[in-house]
């Protein structure tokens, strides 16, 4: 097999023009997703991504991207969905290790760090596949306040005032550089509404409540709060409003 | 000395109608010096769940941190709570899996399972489990605790007669060791919610 000229497009293997080929075809397994959008607010994080259920036979609350890694830690996870929920499975367990080793609840960068740390190692490492997801991990930090971190295949992860990630990520995070300067300032409620109006921008598409999931974190006491049809109707009836208004 | 009486414990968990309570004192010793009078021995792991942990102190600390972390990642995967008979499971195997190192505790598990029927189990340092229906004991003294309780105790006490019942028990199987007492707490749970006292005995 290292007689194949293209020996570099099997494995994590620099090609001649220094490219890693796998990392590339793996992050396009990862956009290939749904598109992810979060925002971060004064005092608090969201995270809105498409819930598009594929069969009339599944049952709706099963099919989700938006997890609960800690009381204190939402995520969202776009790309394969059976390599999101194995990815999700090791951030709880990372996350509890780290509480349970430190003694108080992992903030969201060591989190994403720790998630980024182990995705490079299957950048370098031939005999494993990296995992085709994109995290947004969202959180409210002691410290520094509400968070957002953006964590990748490969392993790159970075912090945000806003971002978004999989289809149309381009164009959404253009819609969102014009809008950062006001984010610095707003309440919980614009913080979602900013994130709804924006994947519906991207998407154009008009929304109902069972088509996007919606996942927040409010405050350095708050917990991770999906929120349900009928609050993220609340939401898009808010926006329809100012939109007509 | 024994590793299991260098601390100092004195648990006794009782069933009732529809109700359970858990009893333990406070004291923390090193030997026959005591360090201090409100060691926290019991820990409440969900509302009507709560998990009694004598032994060594360094252990019951960080078993119970460990339990805290086993059972937020079941909670997280298994989108539910923890039903007492499934934390009692897991915590033999926690302590079996440390068969040849184990973790110097001898936990009571006690709580009201998902009908609302009282579960009480206990289990030795290496994990055996056993289940019980009326009274369950664990510490320094079990050997005044399985007395006081054999003599005290009935069937389908109300909480309130069950509160006392706990408390006298507790309290006079303490007074004849020397490394446990110096208070003592109690918390009864029914399916409105958990009472908990604090009581004052012997300060010796």
């Amino acid at each position: 097999m290292s007689r194949d000229s293209n020996y570099d497009h099997h494995i994590a293997i620099f090609s001649p023009q220094g490219r890693l080929y796998q990392m590339e075809y793996c992050y396009k397994a990862a956009q290939s997703g749904l598109t992810v959008v979060a925002v971060r607010g004064s005092d608090s994080t969201a995270v809105v991504t498409q819930k598009k259920v594929p069969d009339r036979l599944m049952e709706p609350e099963s099919v989700t991207h938006l997890f609960q890694i800690t009381d204190k830690i939402g995520c969202c996870v776009t790309g394969t969905s059976a390599d999101g929920k194995s990815y999700v499975q090791r951030a709880r367990y990372e996350a509890g290790k780290w509480a349970f080793d430190h003694g108080y609840s992992c903030p969201v960068s060591v989190l994403a760090k720790r998630m980024a740390d182990l995705a490079q190692l299957d950048t370098q490492y031939a005999g494993m596949r990296p995992l085709a997801v994109i995290a947004v991990f969202i959180g409210v930090d002691d410290e520094t306040g509400p968070t957002i971190y953006k964590v990748d295949c490969a392993g790159h992860y970075l912090p945000y005032f806003a971002t978004a990630a999989g289809p149309k990520e381009q164009e959404a995070m253009n819609f969102l550089e014009k809008r950062v300067d006001d984010m610095k300032t707003m309440d919980s409620d614009n913080v979602v509404r900013t994130a709804i109006t924006c994947l519906g921008h991207v998407l154009g598409s008009d929304f109902r409540g069972s088509e996007i999931e919606v996942a927040q974190v409010v405050t350095k006491k708050g917990k991770v709060h999906m929120l349900n049809e009928d609050e993220i109707e609340a939401h898009l009836n808010a926006i329809a409003d100012d939109a007509d208004a | 000395m024994s590793v299991m009486t260098y601390n100092g414990a004195a648990i006794i968990a009782m069933a009732g109608k529809d109700c359970v309570g858990i009893a333990a004192d406070r004291r923390l010793g090193v030997q026959l010096t005591t360090i201090a009078t409100d060691f926290p021995k019991i820990f409440q792991m969900q509302p009507k769940l709560f998990v009694g942990l004598a032994g060594l102190g360094t252990d019951v600390q960080t078993l119970k941190n460990l339990l805290e972390f086993r059972m937020n990642l079941y909670k997280l995967k298994e989108e539910r709570d923890m039903s007492p008979k499934v934390l009692s499971h897991m915590l033999g195997k926690i302590l079996y899996s440390k068969r040849f190192g184990p973790y110097f505790v001898e936990p009571i598990v006690a709580g009201l399972d998902e009908s609302n029927k009282p579960f009480l189990s206990t289990m030795d340092l290496i994990g055996a489990t056993s289940e019980e229906k009326d009274f369950v004991v664990s510490g320094t003294c079990t050997g005044n605790m399985f007395g006081m309780c054999e003599s005290l105790y009935k069937p389908n006490m109300e909480a309130e007669e069950l509160f006392e019942t706990l408390a006298q028990a507790l309290l006079s199987s303490v007074d004849r060791d020397a490394v446990s007492g110096w208070g003592g707490i109690v918390h009864i749970i029914t399916k409105e919610g958990v009472l908990t006292k604090e009581l004052k005995g012997r300060q010796d």
